[in-house]
């Protein structure tokens, strides 16, 4: 004791002491039963949830261990109701469980009649439990296998599942050596290597990696693991196309066995990729797409920025657990606060990087966040102080003034390709017309925005202006520069994807720069502080300047820097190392 | 007063009036001057009463057998010659016995010693005043009864007898029917004075049938020694563990529940107490589970932590400096009041033995013997071994070294052992060594240890990007102070955390700090370098404190003109009257009648509050709070010397002072040796 790294808290959280030199050891130990919350420069903080120490038991990990680890690294004396509470708590563990019975398929099981009693008689238990064979053994509908322990967890008595998973239909995947676009060889990095094992011994979780750090990738190994046929949603159709054209480069899957199933094309393939949006189509009472998750006996479905999951593709999760499911995630956080679903319905969370780690480690890149601070002319803030309270956001938000702070910030990067990113269209098409850029938005049909894209990538187009459509898992590697001007309100999680936007790893190891401009005494601080906070919370420092001290930019000289830096940049992109390319 | 006890007290060495006094402290508190007034003192029936309380089942019953079977029985026993219970008999004595009982002892004992009933003969004599002469069927000493000859029936009722001698039935003074035992077995018994009326509704069993149904003999069964350790081993690493992380967090929660009940004082009933809804409240703040956070009411309240204002009734902190001290000493001073406190914090839940309900900040918490039930709680301890003892165990042993305090302990031995837990003295409900240092030589032996033990307090913190503060340890009372001061409390446990704002800089800048003063705090609490996201939001503070500001009274906004406009046109005060006394001034107020003075929310003042936070900026405001913003001066001393800046409740068995028992002592062996100098020349 007395010197250890880690000070167990009495509200069950624990502070962790990265630079002692037992600190590694530490934190290996910690991330088998404690979620890691936040991860800022110093201090990282862990907490103890009943999920989390469920997780480790399920994992073969007992009470015993959990507390001679606490015991073992803390440095102060460990509340002792707090031993106590684990010790209760992981006990909970397996008193009850899902198995499969070779006459009535899956059943619970449980040896401690008093917890079959409690359980028999929650409401929202009852309905789900069919006849009861022996006094122990009840069945249960495979389809209800979901809700059941989803709620059981709610009751604070998790079933432990063995029941297993279907196989699905076989279907020979491999990873290639190289990469096929370039040709050149290429290998997983260790963390997506560990990643994936840690998923595929269990066959239901969730990977938190850092934007940048190439989730496809764990996505493409898992399913050469598997080697089933396979059912991929992530958020948008460029995203879809950008997951074929990786699984297309990294596997031996050619192109006509991996499908997209979009508004656009209805292909089911072996491997067939599908969009949130398509899954939660409603006609009327009736999800006609969603059939398409369990239509099919896949043997592995794979769920992209999982956190976006949708709530009907939610609930048709819960009836499919019977099938591996793998979710991918940089930012698990949730404004509806359900994070807990995610784990309980697609799976524990079974492996999770902490961003400045992966910078330190050169896997993404550095990256400085800037808050700008905009005073308001007094005629702008009578306005807004006059406002009605739901225009508040939007008057501050899209102040005209802003507009010429964002060409400011823009000409301290000369040679930097950059986007510019905002919430309401009215104030992108100025910026646009101000930047003499293109604006991408959502009424921006998709093939323009694909060639928008691909020209950006190319390095024709120096700035892009964008909406929240490139919010998530669009890869633009080139750029380094962006620039939010509005946002989804206090929205965690936008803002740390569009700073992923920029963590790709750029060819000369250039670090990022990602601004926020704020309009100071109004709605847009409180808003910003909130969006940051995960961002800090995993050690990233907002440096606020005054809009004042950002230099002026010569109008003359407006876009020409960027224009003539753009082939250097394209060029420079192009000789991107196998490693940190788009994945 | 026999001249052998006042030839045994005048007889005692300084050293051994001290003992007598230290085991007997109420008489120490009388200050007696002369071995006359001593004596009279120590055969007073209550503090016999109390002595006799002290005693374990081998020396009550040594006291009983030599009630019941004569002085001959009693052997030299140090604790209770100690205790001025024996004392060797005079030379007018018969000489067959050494030692006889104190003046006053039997009385004491009561009128059951052993329970055991009165002798024949007085039962007799009671009888013939109670029962009717027709009513009676023998008269004189009957012959003997011989007790194996007695039918079934009858022999069982007399079983019942077994443990107490009166028992009670429709009508003591009726006529007995002598000869029917199967069917009117007590008839049967009465009739042969087996057992005696002695009022109209009750009988009892004579002495001599008594010992004859136990053999002679009815300590036969008591164990000479208490019980041995039985129950769940513990680890030292656990128990040390436990009671040391047991210790700092009492003294953390202490200090929330003050802060809180600084800014929310806890409100009354009207038919006094805490209702529900207050505890709950109070428990919800502190985030801490009912039963502790009503342990903290009582810990703090017998601490002086907490009193009632004089007005409302409702409870608030003392002003004790509590948070100037450091955890030891924090600890010793509640340690010390603990030992003598009337009340039982943890006994809050359970029935006091009228039925009623305890709850904490009542008297129902007050038990009068809570000190010396303490004391059996930590005497048995010390026979724990390295066992977290079971509630069988706890009963055994309580019940052996306290009999005459059993009841009372198998009530609250529980509470008193989870308080043991709180206070540190038990780690997983093993004892630590820290029982023996408290019952050998004090709370201060324990402070000294504890000194020693734990984690010394730390000055600095470290700041990080996103604007937390961790301390790598409990902050000394100052740093703690700084900090409560520029910083927001986060979370709850043995590294302070904290979470730095524009609003609480803007609190430090409100309390007069400037910017230089705020500047030079944070350097010298920040171990290392002020982080730049720090000085950045030390910057914005800065240059947004005093941009609103919201006064108190008749609600005044000032502020910049567009500020103060927003907040008049807001709708949040829809329904008050709004003067825009000049661009940045503004005034709003009640359309009609106003709220009844001290109501604990204006609805004005909220509204006011509500149009500010929509503006986006937070106000300043003139809030007066009992936080303390000055400064902490460092206290000195241990806990002894500062306990009397707490207003502790009375106690009715109040610690006496060891120097005044010693200048007692010494004072009585004086003049007893004048005395015998006197009376010899």
């Amino acid at each position: 004791m007395a010197d250890g790294p880690i000070v167990v808290q009495s509200d069950r959280t624990v502070l962790l002491e990265v630079e002692h030199e037992r600190a590694e050891a530490a934190r290996r130990e910690l991330a088998v039963f404690a979620d890691l919350e936040r991860a800022p420069e110093h201090v990282h903080t862990y907490r103890l949830t009943p999920l989390g120490l469920w997780n480790a038991r399920a994992a073969g990990v007992d009470a015993e261990s959990v507390i001679d680890t606490l015991l073992e690294y803390s440095r102060y004396p460990v509340p002792h109701s707090l031993l106590m509470d684990i010790d209760e708590t992981m006990a909970r563990w397996g008193r009850l469980a899902l198995e499969k019975d070779p006459v009535h398929g899956l059943v619970l099981r449980c040896d401690d009649f008093p917890v079959y009693e409690e359980i028999a008689r929650a409401k929202k238990i009852a309905p789900l439990l069919g006849p009861r064979i022996d006094p122990r053994t009840t069945v249960v509908h495979g389809s209800s296998r979901g809700e059941l322990k989803q709620n059981l967890l709610k009751l604070g008595w998790p079933a432990d599942d063995r029941a297993g998973y279907v196989d699905g239909t076989p279907y020979p995947i491999a990873l290639s050596e190289t990469d096929r676009r370039t040709g050149r060889p290429w290998t997983l990095r260790p963390y997506q290597a560990a990643a994936a094992e840690a998923f595929w011994s269990t066959g239901a979780g969730t990977v938190v990696l850092p934007c940048g750090a190439g989730k496809t990738v764990v996505g493409a190994s898992v399913l050469a693991s598997s080697s089933t046929t396979a059912l991929i949603l992530c958020t948008s159709a460029v995203a879809a196309r950008q997951w074929r054209d990786e699984l297309m480069a990294r596997t031996s899957l050619s192109e006509n066995e991996v499908g997209e199933y979009t508004s656009r094309t209805k292909e089911i393939r072996p491997v067939t990729i599908a969009t949130y949006q398509m899954l939660a189509t409603r006609r009327g009472e009736l999800w006609p797409h969603l059939e398409l998750l369990d239509g099919q006996d896949w043997g592995l479905i794979v769920y992209d920025e999982v956190h976006l999951l949708p709530a009907p593709v939610f609930r048709r999760t819960a009836d499919i657990q019977a099938r591996r499911r793998l979710g991918l995630t940089a930012t698990l956080v949730r404004e509806d606060g359900k994070e807990g679903e995610v784990f309980s319905l697609i799976g524990p969370k079974r492996y999770e990087a902490s961003w400045k780690e992966m910078e330190g480690q050169g896997w993404i890149a550095p990256a400085e966040c800037l808050e700008v601070r905009v005073d308001l002319p007094e005629s702008d803030r009578l306005a807004y102080a006059t406002a009605e309270d739901a225009d508040r956001y939007r008057l501050a938000a899209s102040s005209p003034l802003k507009n010429q702070v964002v060409r400011r910030l823009l000409h301290q990067h000369p040679g930097e390709q950059a986007l510019v990113i905002g919430q309401f269209v009215d104030q992108l098409e100025e910026l646009g017309e101000l930047l003499d850029a293109p604006v991408l938005t959502g009424k921006t049909p998709a093939r323009k925005r694909q060639a928008l894209y691909d020209r950006f990538r190319a390095g024709e187009i120096p700035v892009l202006v964008v909406s929240k459509v490139a919010n998530f898992s669009v890869d633009l590697p080139s750029a380094t520069v962006a620039v939010q001007v509005s946002g989804t309100f206090g929205s965690r999680q936008e803002e740390a994807q569009r700073l992923g936007r920029l963590l790709r790893p750029s060819p000369g190891g250039r670090q990022a720069t990602f601004y926020t401009v704020v309009a100071r005494d109004t709605v847009d601080i409180t808003f910003a502080a909130k969006r940051q906070r995960f961002l800090a919370e995993q050690g990233y420092a907002y440096r606020i300047i005054d809009a004042g001290n950002v230099p002026p930019s010569a109008p003359d000289r407006r876009s020409a820097p960027e224009r003539e830096s753009g082939p250097a940049t394209a060029g420079s992109a192009e000789n991107t190392p196998e490693e940190s390319e788009e994945n | 007063m026999p001249s052998a006890f006042l030839a045994d007290l005048g007889a005692r060495t300084p050293q051994q009036l001290e003992r007598l006094l230290t085991a007997r402290p109420d008489l120490a508190a009388a200050t007696p001057t002369s071995i006359g007034e001593l004596a009279e003192l120590a055969t007073a029936r209550v503090s016999l009463q109390h002595a006799i309380q002290s005693l374990n089942r081998v020396q009550l019953d040594s006291l009983e057998r030599a009630v019941l079977l004569g002085p001959q029985s009693l052997r030299d026993d140090d604790a209770l010659r100690a205790l001025a219970l024996i004392h060797p008999a005079g030379p007018g004595e018969s000489g067959a016995h050494p030692w006889v009982l104190s003046p006053g002892v039997a009385e004491a004992l009561g009128r059951y010693p052993a329970g055991m009933g009165r002798p024949a003969a007085v039962l007799r004599a009671l009888k013939s005043a109670v029962v009717p002469a027709d009513s009676r069927t023998s008269e004189g000493s009957g012959p003997a009864i011989d007790l194996d000859a007695i039918p079934p029936r009858p022999a069982e009722v007399l079983a019942d007898f077994r443990r107490h001698p009166l028992g009670s039935i429709r009508d003591a003074r009726r006529k007995p029917v002598p000869d029917q035992p199967e069917a009117r077995p007590i008839d049967w018994l009465l009739a042969r004075e087996v057992l005696i009326a002695v009022d109209s509704r009750h009988v009892e069993l004579p002495r001599e049938l008594g010992l004859a149904l136990h053999h002679g003999d009815p300590w036969a069964g008591t164990e000479s020694h208490p019980p041995a350790p039985a129950g769940r081993p513990v680890s030292p690493r656990v128990r040390d563990n436990a009671a040391m992380a047991a210790v700092p967090e009492l003294i953390r929660d202490l200090s929330g529940l003050r802060s809180e009940l600084g800014q929310r004082p806890l409100e009354v009933l009207r038919a006094g107490g805490v209702g529900v809804r207050e505890r709950r409240r109070l428990a919800a703040a502190l985030d801490l589970g009912q039963d502790r956070a009503d342990r903290l009411l009582g810990y703090a309240q017998l601490g002086g932590l907490v009193e009632q204002d004089d007005r409302s009734g409702a409870w608030r902190p003392t002003t004790a400096p509590w948070e100037a001290l450091e955890v030891p000493t924090a600890h010793g001073i509640l340690l010390t009041a603990w030992l003598t406190a009337d009340s039982i914090p943890a006994s809050v839940g359970g029935h006091r033995a009228d039925g009623s309900v305890i709850t904490p900040l009542t008297d129902r918490t007050s038990v009068p013997d809570a000190a010396p039930l303490r004391r059996a709680v930590l005497t048995a301890l010390l026979h724990s071994g390295d066992v977290a003892p079971d509630p069988a165990w706890w009963d055994r042993t309580l019940a052996w070294l306290r009999p005459r305090l059993a009841g009372a302990l198998a009530r609250y031995g529980a509470a008193l052992v989870q308080e043991c837990a709180d206070l540190g003295l038990t780690g997983a409900g093993a004892a630590t060594d820290l029982v023996r240092l408290l019952l050998d030589d004090g709370p201060a032996a324990v402070t000294a240890a504890l000194r020693d033990r734990l984690p010394a307090a730390v000055e600095t913190v470290v700041v990080q990007s996103d604007y937390t503060a961790v301390a790598h340890g409990t902050l000394s009372p100052q740093a703690a102070a700084d900090l409560r001061l520029v910083a927001e409390p986060e979370g709850r446990g043995a590294a302070a955390t904290y979470r730095f704002g524009v609003a609480s800089l803007h609190r430090a800048l409100d309390a007069g700090h400037d910017a230089a003063s705020l500047r030079s705090l944070l350097e010298a609490r920040t171990d290392g370098e002020l982080p730049g996201a720090l000085e950045h939001l030390l910057d914005e503070a800065l240059r947004t404190h005093g941009n609103l500001r919201v006064l108190d009274a008749e609600q005044v906004v000032t502020g910049r003109a567009d500020l103060v406009e927003a907040i008049a046109g807001s709708a949040a005060l829809r329904g008050f009257e709004v003067l825009r006394a000049a661009p940045e001034v503004l005034i709003v107020r009640h359309r009609d009648a106003k709220p009844a003075p001290g109501a604990r929310k204006d609805p004005l003042r909220s509204a006011v509050l509500r149009a500010a936070q929509q503006t986006g900026v937070a106000p300043s405001t003139d809030v007066t709070t009992h936080e303390m913003h000055e400064p902490i001066g460092e206290l000195g001393g241990g806990p002894q010397e500062l306990i009397g800046l707490f207003p502790l409740p009375r106690s009715s068995r109040p610690e006496v002072d060891a120097e005044h028992i010693r200048t007692v002592a010494s004072r009585l062996a004086e003049t007893a040796r004048t005395d015998l100098e006197a009376s010899h020349g």
